[in-house]
């Protein structure tokens, strides 16, 4: 083993000196050696060993043979790479338009999961479901393998040399190029594509499907500033939403999440904060709320106004105009006005909605509050969206008319979510050439006449800003896996560039960033560092008092006058409010089977969207849930199933987009309905709401795929909750309760006693510890049918109550996962001892002992274990990401993959802790309390799960189990979990 | 046919009560007279037709129709097999319904038969003879569609020796006396085996005698095995009834304890409505009702079937009537005190898992339970109805309905709602589940029909002895 063997290729190579200057850079055992020290000179042990190796290899090759498989199949291994231990590549998440700071872990050249940067300052280290679900987007059996010329693949020269062509004659004939892409926050891409764009007889416009335009246009009427206020909801004592889901799909729902936990604690140092929501449909936010006011969507407009009035007049303004508050809560508006006026300077209101006017009222508001540059930044402004309604609206006209010669898609599928796709598809065929960078056929490449595939962001170079002065880098993960090419090096080349967006985001860095800082003082200095870190954050600017210019009182007169000419509603008519759903968000991601499968954290439902309506008019039309019902839209009409929403405000309908997909892939096609043609463009700006629509009943039936059927809490304290006042006398004066007496002798203890605590003040139940547990643990995807059998297969599910009354519950959540008992009823009855307790504290699954009697998961009071009902993994009937050699890629492989018949359940990432466990041993010292995070725990944008080691008093999570706060689930059963909960604490 | 019927007239000249004494009286008393001997030899006769002569319509009718539900239970078991237990209607909530309930089903009902060979014979009563033979072959077959389900119902049945603690080299690796699917394994086959040979060893005379019968050819050479060499001495006479007591006393016991160990599976959980100390006796109870509706069942339609009217009797009707009315009301009262307890100890999850039970979505077959286990036996207070083949025929019928329903509600009720609120689901079996159990039965009867084909299925030799112990002749009324 100490011998080193050198071998050349050629006599030059052997006479040559070694390039680097070092001998040892080309032997491939260096990487290896420098992780496991010099290796120990030859003992007996080591002859032995061979020895018996040379003969069971001899004997080996002398039996029959089985199939030859490459395990490792680099011959000349990279010096980074060591099988067995794991890359980490910073790069941003290309999951929506937020880019959000990504690690990414790579084992033997391909990333298998996604984490959070913890380097980030605005993101932290917690991600959300979609961005943990990117990761198997990329293993995608969908996405086109190469370029697609009129449906047939083509070479990329001939595509180019076509484009090129085209783009030249073109420019020169004075027709038009029109370039539509999505919100593109890389400084470095949009420079390219201001470039491109720039030329003579070309245009670039931005189209966001779940559009922003209105927040921008109020903006810059406001402020005069072209950009999105970037909220620091962490800074706000009191946040007002109205109809803005923040936490779940809203702008940046990661980083609001961390924000908003940090302060939503009852033991936060600045205090806990107030939330109050005005929503119609139950969202993720709204469900967090302290407060939650339903309003019905036409009532947007005016909620903000009549806050507005309020604080107005709290101000000492009184010049607003009336507005009709009889169809408004009138104690509740004085509620939030008050909180708000109270904590002025401290507080924020915020909305989701697609109205200028409503917008520059909010702003109003919060500019009398004197939010302007505390909670309302407008100097470190937001660049996450910016879409353009009216611009991609005069481009579908100029396309009807035959004005456009040419079209470039990019990241863009309008003929799945224009507001008038129709239209939109029968202008494409006025166009003389479109190109879409689009990674599959979809709906919109399927009439292109060229398709480009685009690099998967894990595949590609880029970088990010999504926060003024915040900057983050993409680095490529993989080589790409198809004969796929950046849309950068598409738009190079096609500007007769050299098709290099490595050199081109280089230099750009080198040009614009790198004078703006004085931490580095050479370019490649800055370029590692700031490749590494994944982050840089430039110089922030001090916020500053933005002073509110415009004419907002016209638009309170506009919201007013709208309001009074309403018109009297018909009685039998809903409004219809069509949101972003957390799994799904756009539908970019529909064939993701991950997000098909993540239950909507509000209603549990997976595998479709439905129509949710408030108990009340269910009971009154005679509907229930599953019952398929008909909305009619001024003649657009789609058939949904019902689900009967606890707190739907009434006369309302909800219904998510991002479904009814019909060229995402065969896992998201014909799931669910598409309501993007609900939407429509009115005042320049993309509505996603409808007055007037009927609900009619089709008779027929279907069963929703929902993973909890049952939302009351049935008197039983599994989610304690109670009030800021109550918490904080209790905790001066109360006792912890102790632990119920067993008869059971104490089991012997081995060094660690891993545990968790999960903060229920902090959890918002986004769902992102779902995705990343079933990422990080080679967990299959079930489908539709078997959910509605009551299969799904995640080891932590959220669970969500509802408590009060049916109209305005207030929603408790909890992550629930395997407690990993102290006195688990799992282990006695399994007769094979599948189940068994280690001495560090976790209840073991050994899978390939488990011979599925089941009553391991009969006897579990969480009902956390999870059977392999049928082999799920290399089975047409489960054609998911386990059935295909792509999307096996995705799979950990410190993980099993479980047979059929095999019991299954959450493990606290056992993996992990022996990795962790490994390092530390390797580097001599004891496990630190934070070294080993569960997946759970570190996707978990909130903080609220922590995990550690129990046997260590000092340790957070042993604090935290000690804390006045904490419970024990079902602690009366005498199973003594390793789980602790923090009660959640409501600022009623 | 004069020799054996002379040495069966010595031999069974003693009742098994003067054994003793009979070995200590060596002299040999006369042959009785003529009616005597036709009486038993009538006995040999009536029992041994059926197994000469051509199954008769009803025979073949009923045995297509099992042999198909047999086919139906074996493709449906190949094909959960084949591909999972998903195939099943269970999911993450509910791990366990038709199987185990069938389990249970299936080990109650062979309570019975050990019941009336065992126990009734260390309690001498003389009228189980006509009966304990086919009621200890249902025992059998009831053990090995029973035995048949814990296999299947593994997710990963191929792997079923785990279970045994076999020397290995994983440690070695054993398995978990604290399971009560453990004991499960061992008391299962216990029963099966002392069930077995029991039944077996009771047979052997009556091999004699249907060797002696028979005429040279397959059927001698098979009997003639079958019977070990019996040649009806007054020694081997003498130890083959210590055996039998022996067997007896053995076999005793586990009637009490096998249900009382299935009855473990539920009693040991952590699950309202399963943890109770109550299940031991309550099941044990409900295993010996289930077990004689089952035994009625079947012999009053083989007495039909075989024309055994004179040897299966009203007498023996009303004797099981009795121990059904008696067991019955033992589960009644295991309702009753199910409930109560639930009420009077307060635990919010017990008496939610019961009110649950009796107005949730399985409350239908909660009541027709009620009314099949606990009200219908109160009918065979009248002897009228206890008279009444066709009311004691439909009741048997009612009393396997209830008693597999019970199981069922226990079972599904408990585990559909527990604790967490959240993972409360429905459960609907699937066409595999109802075909396995419609398998299940066509295995049993199946099993059955053959048993009454080609063995002598009732106790030839104890039902003479029976029939000289009561002084006169065999004339019983029928």
């Amino acid at each position: 083993m100490a011998v080193e063997l050198k071998f050349w290729k050629s006599v030059e190579e052997l006479r040559a000196p070694a390039i680097g200057g070092d001998a040892e850079a080309r032997d491939c055992f260096a990487g290896q050696r420098a992780r496991s020290g010099p290796p120990p000179a030859p003992s007996r042990r080591d002859f032995l060993t061979l020895a018996g190796f040379s003969i069971a290899a001899a004997a080996a090759s002398a039996c029959s043979r089985g199939a030859v498989q490459k395990a490792i199949p680099m011959v000349s291994q990279p010096e980074e790479m060591t099988p067995g231990v794991p890359n980490w590549y910073a790069t941003t998440c290309g999951g929506c338009s937020t880019a959000c700071t990504l690690l990414t872990k790579t084992r033997d050249g391909r990333p298998i999961k996604i984490e959070g940067n913890a380097e980030s300052t605005v993101f932290g280290g917690g991600t959300c479901a979609v961005g943990q679900a990117t990761v198997l987007s990329l293993y995608d059996e969908a996405r086109l393998k190469g370029p697609l010329w009129h449906g047939q693949p083509a070479a990329w020269a001939d595509i180019d040399a076509h484009v090129a062509q085209r783009l030249a004659g073109t420019a020169a004939a004075g027709k038009r190029v029109v370039l539509v892409s999505k919100t593109v926050v890389g400084p470095a891409t949009r420079k390219l594509l201001a470039d491109f764009a720039g030329r003579p007889g070309f245009e670039h416009i931005v189209y966001d499907p779940v559009s922003c335009a209105a927040l921008r246009d109020a903006t810059r009427a406001s402020f005069g500033i072209d950009a999105l206020p970037h909220y620091r909801i962490g800074d706000a004592r009191v946040i007002v939403g109205i109809e803005a889901d923040f936490l779940g799909t809203w702008l940046s729902p990661v980083e609001f999440t961390r924000e908003y936990a940090r302060r939503r604690r009852p033991e936060a140092a600045e205090g806990m904060s107030r939330h109050i929501q005005f929503e119609s449909g139950v969202s993720l936010t709204g469900s967090n709320a302290d407060v939650r006011v339903t309003i019905r969507p036409s009532q947007q407009a005016t909620t903000a106004l009549a806050l507005l009035r309020r604080i107005a007049r709290a101000s000492g303004d009184t010049s607003l105009p009336e507005v009709d508050e009889s169809s408004l809560d009138r104690r509740a508006l004085d509620a939030a006005a008050d909180s708000l006026w109270r904590a002025r300077g401290e507080s924020l209101l915020v909305t989701g909605t697609n109205d200028v006017d409503s917008q520059i009222v909010v702003h109003a508001a919060n500019a009398l509050l004197g939010n302007i540059g505390t909670t309302v930044d407008l100097d470190n402004v937001s660049l996450q969206k910016r879409g353009d309604d009216a611009a991609f609206a005069r481009l579908v006209e100029d396309m009807s008319a035959g004005r456009v010669d040419t079209l470039i898609l990019y990241g863009v599928n309008p003929v799945y979510d224009a507001p008038d796709a129709d239209r939109f598809r029968a202008a494409l065929s006025r166009v003389a050439l479109t190109v879409s960078f689009a990674d599959r056929v979809d709906e919109t490449a399927a009439h292109a006449d060229i398709v480009c595939p685009d690099h998967h962001f894990l595949e590609a170079w880029g970088d990010a800003e999504p926060i003024a002065s915040q900057y983050s880098l993409a680095q490529p993960t993989i080589a790409p896996i198809f004969d796929t090419r950046a849309a950068q090096e598409s738009l190079l080349t096609w500007l007769g560039r050299s098709p290099d967006f490595y050199s081109y985001l280089r230099d750009f860095w080198r040009g614009e960033i790198i004078p703006v800082q004085s931490r580095d003082t050479t370019f490649d200095e800055l370029w590692d560092h700031s490749l590494h870190d994944g982050v840089f954050a430039g110089p922030v600017r001090v916020t500053t008092h933005k002073p509110l210019v415009g004419d907002w009182k016209a638009s309170a007169g506009r919201v007013a006058r709208e309001q009074a000419g309403g018109g009297r509603r018909e009685l039998d008519t809903f409004e219809l409010h069509i949101y972003e759903p957390v799994a799904l968000r756009d539908g970019a991601h529909a064939n993701n089977p991950w997000l098909q499968e993540l239950p909507d954290p509000v209603s549990k439902i997976t595998w479709g969207n439905y129509a949710a309506i408030a108990p009340a008019d269910a009971s009154r039309l005679g509907l229930a849930t599953g019952d398929v019902v008909a909305l009619d839209a001024s003649g657009r009409r789609v058939e949904l199933p019902v689900h009967v929403q606890p707190g739907q405000a009434l006369r309302t309908v909800s219904v998510a987009l991002g479904y009814g997909r019909t060229r995402s892939g065969h896992v998201g096609d014909g799931v669910g309905v598409n309501v993007f043609p609900l939407t429509r463009l009115e005042g320049g700006t993309r509505r996603y709401a409808r007055t007037a629509i009927t609900l009619t009943r089709t008779g027929r039936v279907t069963a929703l795929a929902t993973t909890q059927s049952h939302h009351s809490m049935e008197g039983r304290a599994i989610v304690k909750e109670t009030s800021l006042g109550d918490f904080v006398e209790r905790r001066d004066h109360g006792d912890e309760p102790d632990d119920p007496p067993t008869l059971w002798a104490e089991r012997p203890k081995g060094g660690h006693n891993w545990g968790m605590a999960i903060d229920l003040s902090a959890c918002t139940g986004c769902s992102a510890c779902v995705t990343a547990c079933q990422a990080e643990n080679n967990v299959p995807v079930v489908g539709r049918d078997e959910v509605r059998r009551g299969r799904e297969m995640h080891w932590i599910r959220i669970d969500r109550y509802y408590a009060g009354s049916e109209n305005s519950p207030r929603t408790l959540v909890q992550p629930m996962m395997c407690q990993h008992c102290g006195n688990a009823p799992c282990e006695p009855v399994c007769p094979v001892l599948a189940t068994v307790h280690s001495s560090d504290g976790l209840n073991q699954q050994v899978y390939n002992r488990c011979i599925g009697t089941r009553y391991c998961e009969n006897n579990c009071p969480y009902k956390v274990r999870r059977f392999n009902w049928f082999e799920y993994a290399r089975n047409d009937r489960f054609d998911f990401n386990q059935n295909n050699p792509l999307g096996l890629m995705v799979l950990n492989p410190d993980v099993t993959v479980r047979s059929r018949g095999v019991m299954e359940k959450c493990s606290l990432c056992v993996q992990r802790i022996q990795a962790g466990k490994l390092d530390a041993h390797r580097e001599g010292r004891a496990v630190a309390d934070g070294d080993i995070q569960t997946a759970c725990a570190q996707a978990c944008p909130a903080e609220a799960i922590v995990f550690g080691d129990l046997a260590d008093p000092d340790s957070r999570v042993s604090q935290l189990r000690r804390a006045h706060r904490g419970y024990h689930v079902l602690d009366e059963l005498g199973t003594r979990p390793n789980v602790t909960y923090l009660a959640k604490v409501r600022n009623a | 046919m004069t020799m054996v019927d002379r040495q069966a007239d010595r031999v069974l000249r003693f009742p098994m009560r003067v054994v003793a004494s009979a070995r200590a009286n060596h002299g040999l008393a006369e042959p009785r007279a003529d009616r005597d001997h036709a009486a038993l030899s009538r006995i040999t006769d009536d029992v041994a037709r059926p197994l000469n002569r051509r199954p008769s319509a009803g025979w073949w009718a009923a045995f297509a129709a099992s042999a198909l539900a047999l086919l139906v239970g074996v493709a449906c078991v190949a094909y959960e097999i084949a591909t999972g237990i998903g195939v099943w209607g269970l999911n993450r909530t509910v791990g366990w319904a038709f199987d185990i309930t069938n389990f249970v089903f299936w080990v109650g009902i062979g309570h019975a038969g050990t019941l009336i060979s065992a126990i009734l014979l260390l309690l001498r009563q003389q009228w189980r003879t006509s009966i304990n033979r086919s009621a200890e072959a249902m025992t059998i077959f009831a053990v090995i569609c029973a035995a048949m389900f814990p296999l299947i119902h593994m997710g990963r049945p191929w792997l079923a020796f785990y279970v045994f603690p076999y020397p290995n080299s994983r440690g070695p690796l054993w398995v978990n006396f604290r399971s009560p699917l453990l004991w499960d394994v061992f008391a299962i086959n216990t029963y099966m085996t002392i069930s077995l040979v029991f039944w077996y060893v009771g047979m052997i005379p009556d091999f004699a005698t249907l060797r002696d019968r028979a005429a040279a050819g397959i059927r001698k050479t098979i009997y003639s095995l079958a019977s070990l060499g019996w040649n009806g001495s007054h020694r081997t006479w003498s130890r083959y009834e210590t055996l039998n007591t022996i067997l007896a006393g053995l076999a005793t016991p586990l009637v009490i304890s096998v249900h009382s160990i299935v009855s473990m599976d539920f009693a040991t959980s952590i699950l309202p409505g399963w943890h109770t100390t109550l299940f031991p006796p309550y099941f044990v109870a409900g295993a010996v009702y289930s077990g004689f509706g089952m035994v009625t069942t079947l012999l009053i339609l083989t007495r039909s079937l075989m024309h055994l009217e004179r040897y299966i009797t009203h007498r023996h009707l009303d004797a099981m009537a009795k121990v059904m009315l008696l067991t019955g009301s033992l589960v009644a009262l295991s309702y009753a005190t199910e409930f109560y307890i639930a009420w009077l100890n307060g635990n919010a999850f017990e008496r939610a898992t019961f009110y649950t039970r009796a107005t949730g979505p399985f409350a239908w077959f909660f009541w027709t339970m009620v009314a099949c286990n606990a009200v219908a036996p109160q009918l065979l207070w009248s002897s009228r109805v206890r008279r009444s083949v066709p009311m004691l025929f439909v009741f048997s019928i009612a009393v396997n309905i209830g008693m597999w329903l019970e199981r069922f509600i226990i079972i599904v009720t408990s585990l559909h709602r527990s604790y967490l609120p959240s993972s409360w689901v429905s459960y609907r079996p699937t066409a595999i589940e109802v075909g396995t159990l419609i398998g299940s039965f066509g295995l049993f009867f199946t099993c059955f029909l053959l048993f009454i084909r080609l063995l002598p299925m009732i106790a030839i030799w104890e039902v003479k002895a029976g029939s000289l112990a009561s002084g006169d002749g065999a004339e019983q009324h029928a």
